[in-house]
């Protein structure tokens, strides 16, 4: 058998061109899923009777001469908590394991599905998405391709850890925290988490509704960009969903960084980053030529409100299930969910107000610039089972602390791409946050593709 | 600067009817002025035997094959040890685990510290009676004079330990060698004593040498730590570089096997197998390799000089890599 | 769960003769406590507080003074120590001792001794029943079968302490009493002993009583913890709660003590000597004269052990219920949330880290038109 293409784009392109088959390509991505998961622990269910079909329909297509779909023949995989027909939708916890399956896909799975793609299973995540870490007491630990004793980053560590070993060049996942961009980072790829309101929900297990975003993984920026063109568009079930129309990216990459003036953001995110997460975010600064480092105002005070928000939703809206069977609740978020439904209405009122001003803050800043570089992450992957890290001296708790540098922006729905860094001398990756304006994910996506084109995001 | 106590490539064995004991072998340290070190080991490493050898007390089945101990830049081990006689007591002095069975028990306390002082001092009488309750009172003992004519036997365990330090302070020595100072004490009198050696090692400008199986312990109160293992130091360095990136497997075990600051019993690491019997001929090079997990074939060659990385040393082929972050 | 083992104001006073005077060595002085059925309860203190006295008078080898105890719902508090050999509850509560040399005969092998207590202890009669018994249980604490035939001064200290554990529980007792059973051994061992004791309380759903000055090991492996102060409990609670916010300034003297740069130096205890346990002064707390917070009343007035919060209880005047706890217990209840108090405590630590964030929102001055929620309309 000839090598087969890996990329998304080439993929799509090798299949239009008639080179490949869609069948090859699934039994391909099978038959690596069956050889690589069990060590990496990153699917909780692979649907390949689904895969198989869906790219006999799409080879049944291509024979009677149709056009070909965008990502025709991609195989993808969706973080468990998107419902799959005929799955039962997990969002990591064992308390939702007894529920039927899913009757329908969730839309963003219905677009991929339209698009062409072809969807191999579901991938593993911190139960009910509280974590940054996926270690996932009823389903296991997912491990880092890049060393085994580490975590994928979290909540969406499956999707991070089939993207980065190859098994898949796109997946999805969800961000209510920092749960794309953490993974991104600890595993190596790319990320996007657009502005809140832009990919409806609809379909998929909420955790946090006034936080809660998806959007794809991929190993390369192009891919990135495909995926993400073709899951937009309104959608009048999810009523955050803006109704906007698709305003495709994957042409505008290569305008680069034409034209955009890029920052650098210090203080808050110096402070809580490492020594090689400051280094990622000042070596990207550098290679898109920013003009210098600029400071948001009172993130620290962002970040508590992100996380008073986030306990306080999250745990009203699992409060009757936390009545009734709390042992069947994730014990290493069980209690922090519980101690968030207790929490008194103004701090939580305090906390949305805070970030409204804090929106205001962060859209002034964009006044005079159009992008703003921060580290992803504090530190790159921790070891599994390891309770504190040490950021500059001060140790804190590594599950919730590794989504210092990401909750502040999502706490507003600013749009990221996370591009992931190597710095010279570590044998882990670390990721950069490339953050831009609300609906201004093009932005993002270019000044990755340029970070990608200067080749300091691979190996 | 030089060390105040410097020991350079020490060998010693012990010769007994089933064998030599190679009790230690090629051992180095240094301790500056002023400054505290913490040798730790686990029982058996030859930590204890280490110290008797720097004061020259060792058993008369001890031999000491090679090497130099030097303090303040006088060679201890020339003319047969008479060196060492004449600073032992004087400006190195040792505290021992167990302090009432170290003590005298049919004298009284006072009169144990001035028997010291007429040996080493020119103070006599009412002068020395003086200082002997001073020496009290400088180990925070409430009601020094009262104190004074106390037996061992009358006192708490903790008190028994102030008097054997006001015994091995009253000379003012510029060494003082703590063989587990604390062992068998509880937790707050351990606390009280060791807080109490250390504002006192700071008061006097004294440098300590903490003799402990307690990687905690010895955490808390040292500025250096060296490990020992099967009569070889295996690493030495800042107390905080260890602890963080320890970079012999021994160390690194050891550091996970101590329950202080672990959150699961879990993560707490055992380490397998037990120290080499030290008879043997067939010793390998690196004593630890037979319970190391990174053992490949060049650890039976002979260890690599102890290589350095700013006051941080370690015996190893496999020094474990610094963890990114 | 269920009541295993409950003792009622439990009292041991020794007579002593103090200059031709007879008194009363007060060495455990009215305990009130429980052991639930498959619970590990950590016993915390220095020595002289009594927690040797009363692991004696637990395991019926010391008779009592006044008060009950109960096992199983029954009184076993009359039991005389003499009649203890032969009576049947000697089977239900076994022992495992600090020291595995002084404690195994020198002269037994390991397998002989492990079948001692199941010749002495149950109906198990016969070499291959017998020998089936003792394999078994050797198994359990992962002693190889070849060690069996060996005697003490042939084993290590860690297989030593296999075989104290493994003849403790090859009669399967409900309570394990755990004298310090790893304060002789080294580090390097210490924590498989642990562990396996980890797993054994799991598979075995035997209650441990286990018994050390080391709070750093009692939190890992102990679900609550009590800690005695001169013959008297003054903190009980969840032990990695007790641990992490020690209530009664003696625990935090006790954390604040110990090796590894916990709690503060301002919590250790202030100088001078313990107070006599013979005849103390009923009207004066025991830890008056060492204690950093004592005030004039802890010398008139005696604290008694009380509950500041679900699950956990000290006995001090200065220990109040934090505001944070009041509005937790408060707040589940309106909830109706039924936290098991191990977890409740968590559930309060979680609340006060989420308490600091809100402090931290608060604390920023915002214009009063702030309006909540962004929304990015097109």
């Amino acid at each position: 058998m000839s090598k087969l293409p890996t990329s998304a784009t080439a993929i799509a392109a090798a299949f239009a061109r008639g080179e490949v088959s869609a069948r090859e390509i699934s039994a391909a991505t099978l038959a690596r899923i069956a050889e690589r998961n069990p060590a990496l622990n990153a699917y909780t269910e692979v649907t390949a009777a689904r895969v198989l079909a869906e790219a006999d329909v799409l080879d049944a297509a291509r024979r009677r001469g149709e056009p070909s779909l965008p990502l025709a023949a991609v195989p993808y995989a969706v973080k468990n908590l998107f419902d799959i027909a005929g799955v039962t939708t997990l969002a990591g916890a064992k308390l939702l394991a007894g529920n039927p399956p899913a009757n329908a896909d969730a839309a963003l799975v219905a677009r991929m599905q339209s698009a062409g793609g072809l969807l191999t299973g579901a991938l593993n995540m911190d139960a009910l998405a509280y974590g940054f870490t996926t270690e996932n007491t009823h389903y296991g630990a997912t491990h880092n391709p890049h060393d085994p004793m580490r975590t994928a980053g979290g909540s969406s560590g499956g999707s991070g850890a089939a993207v980065a070993a190859g098994l898949v060049p796109i997946a999805l996942g969800s961000d209510t925290n920092g749960s794309i961009r953490v993974p991104a980072s600890l595993c190596g790829i790319f990320g996007l988490k657009p502005t809140y309101g832009r990919l409806p929900r609809t379909g998929s297990f909420p955790f946090v509704h006034s936080l809660d975003h998806l959007g794809p993984l991929a190993a390369c920026v192009e891919d990135l960009a495909l995926a993400y063109d073709v899951l937009q568009g309104p959608d009048v079930a999810d009523p955050a969903c803006a109704q906007r129309d698709i305003e495709t990216t994957t042409e505008a990459l290569q305008c680069g960084l034409e034209g955009l003036r890029v920052a650098r953001l210090a203080g808050y995110f110096d402070d809580h980053a490492g020594p090689l997460a400051r280094a990622a975010s000042r070596h990207a600064a550098q290679a898109l030529g920013s003009r210098g480092d600029i400071e948001l105002p009172e993130v620290d005070a962002a970040r508590a409100a992100a996380f008073v928000i986030t306990a306080a939703e999250g745990g009203a809206l699992h409060l009757a299930a936390l009545r009734e069977r709390p042992e069947d609740f994730e014990p290493l978020s069980r209690e922090r969910l519980t101690a968030g439904a207790l929490l008194p209405a103004a701090w939580v009122s305090r906390a949305q107000q805070l970030r409204a001003w804090f929106r205001e803050q962060a859209l002034i800043a964009f006044c005079d610039v159009d992008l703003l570089i921060a580290p992803a992450t504090p530190v790159s992957a921790t070891l599994l089972g390891q309770e504190t890290m040490d950021i500059n001296g001060r140790i804190l708790p590594t599950r919730p602390s590794m989504g210092l540098l990401t909750q502040p922006i999502s706490f507003i729905g600013l749009p990221v791409v996370v591009a992931p860094m190597w710095i010279d001398g570590s044998t882990l990756p670390i990721g950069v946050q490339l953050i831009a304006a609300p609906w201004r994910e093009d932005i993002c996506l270019r000044a990755a593709w340029a970070l990608q084109m200067a080749g300091v995001t691979a190996r | 600067m030089n060390p105040l106590l410097s020991v350079e490539n020490l060998s010693l064995e012990f010769r007994t009817r089933s064998g030599i004991v190679r009790a230690l072998e090629n051992v180095s340290l240094q301790l500056p002025e002023g400054g505290s070190l913490g040798l730790v080991g686990e029982s058996g490493s030859g930590k204890s035997v280490l110290s008797f050898a720097v004061l020259g007390i060792q058993d008369a089945a001890a031999k000491i094959t090679g090497g130099a101990i030097r303090f303040a830049g006088n060679d201890l081990l020339a003319d047969g040890g008479s060196a060492m006689k004449n600073m032992r007591g004087r400006e190195l002095a040792m505290i021992f685990q167990n302090p009432r069975v170290a003590l005298n028990p049919i004298r009284q306390v006072g009169q144990q510290i001035e028997d010291v002082l007429l040996r080493h001092t020119a103070l006599r009488g009412a002068a020395a009676r003086a200082r002997a309750i001073e020496c009290l009172s400088d180990v925070r003992i409430p009601d020094p004079e009262r104190r004074y004519t106390a037996y061992p036997f009358e006192l708490s365990g903790g008190m028994c330990q102030r008097v054997m330090i006001a015994i091995a302070l009253a000379c003012k020595p510029r060494l003082l060698i703590a063989d587990e100072p604390t062992t068998g004490l509880d937790v707050t009198t351990q606390a009280a004593i060791m807080r109490l050696i250390r504002d006192l090692g700071r008061e006097k400008g004294m440098a300590t040498l903490l003799i402990t199986h307690d990687l905690g312990l010895a955490r808390d109160f040292c500025d250096n730590i060296a490990v020992m293992h099967a009569g070889h130091i295996v690493e030495v360095g800042a107390t905080e570089t260890l602890f963080r990136v320890p970079a012999h497997p021994y160390t690194a075990q050891l550091v996970r096997a101590t329950p202080v600051g672990q959150e699961r019993l879990e993560a707490l690491a055992s380490i397998p197998g037990n120290l080499p019997d030290l008879r043997r001929s067939d010793l390998p090079p690196c004593r630890f390799s037979e319970r190391c997990e990174l053992r490949s074939a060049t650890c039976a060659t002979p260890l690599p000089t102890l290589t350095a990385s700013a006051g941080h040393v370690v015996a190893c082929h496999h020094p474990q890599a610094r963890t990114s972050s | 769960m269920s009541q295993l083992l409950e003792a009622i104001d439990l009292v041991k006073r020794f007579p002593v003769r103090v200059k031709g005077r007879k008194k009363l060595l007060h060495a455990v002085d009215g305990l009130n406590f429980h052991i639930d059925a498959g619970e590990t309860v950590g016993l915390v203190g220095e020595s002289g507080c009594g927690k040797s006295t009363l692991v004696r008078l637990l395991t019926r080898t010391l008779d009592i003074t006044d008060g009950h105890v109960r096992f199983r719902g029954q009184g076993i508090g009359l039991i005389a120590a003499r009649a203890m050999a032969d009576h049947p509850l000697r089977r239900e509560i076994q022992m495992v001792f600090q020291d595995p040399t002084d404690s195994l005969n020198p002269r037994y092998t390991a397998r002989q001794t492990i079948a001692e207590a199941v010749c002495l202890l149950t109906d198990t009669r016969g070499t291959a029943a017998i020998d089936s018994a003792v394999e078994e249980a050797a198994a359990h604490v992962g002693l190889p079968p070849e060690l069996l035939d060996r005697y003490p001064h042939q084993l290590s200290g860690g297989q030593k302490a296999r075989v104290g554990i493994a003849r403790a529980i090859v009669v399967k007792p409900r309570l394990l009493v755990l004298d310090e059973p790893t304060a002789a051994l080294d580090v390097s061992v210490q924590a498989v002993i642990l562990q396996l004791l980890d797993r054994l309380k799991r598979e075995m759903n035997m209650s441990f009583l286990f018994v050390s000055h080391d709070l750093n090991v009692v939190r890992l492996l102990c679900d609550r913890v009590m800690v005695m102060y001169l013959g008297q409990i003054v903190e009980t609670g969840p032990a990695r709660e007790v641990f992490a916010r020690p209530l009664h300034p003696y625990t935090r003297a006790l954390i604040a003590s110990l090796p590894g740069g916990h709690g503060n130096d301002a919590d250790l205890l202030v100088g001078g000597d313990p107070q006599s346990p013979i005849d103390p002064d009923a009207h004066r707390c025991r830890l008056f004269g060492r204690c950093p917070r004592g005030a004039e009343r802890c010398e008139t007035q005696f604290p008694p052990l009380r509950e500041i919060s679900r699950g956990r209880s000290a006995a001090c005047h200065f220990v109040a219920p934090t505001e944070g706890d009041v509005y937790v217990d408060a707040a589940l209840a309106l909830h109706q949330i039924d936290v098991d108090p191990a977890r409740r405590a968590t559930v309060a630590t979680e609340f006060e880290r989420l308490a600091s964030m809100a402090t931290l929102v608060q604390a920023v001055p915002l214009p009063d038109d702030s309006l909540p929620a962004p929304q990015y309309r097109p």
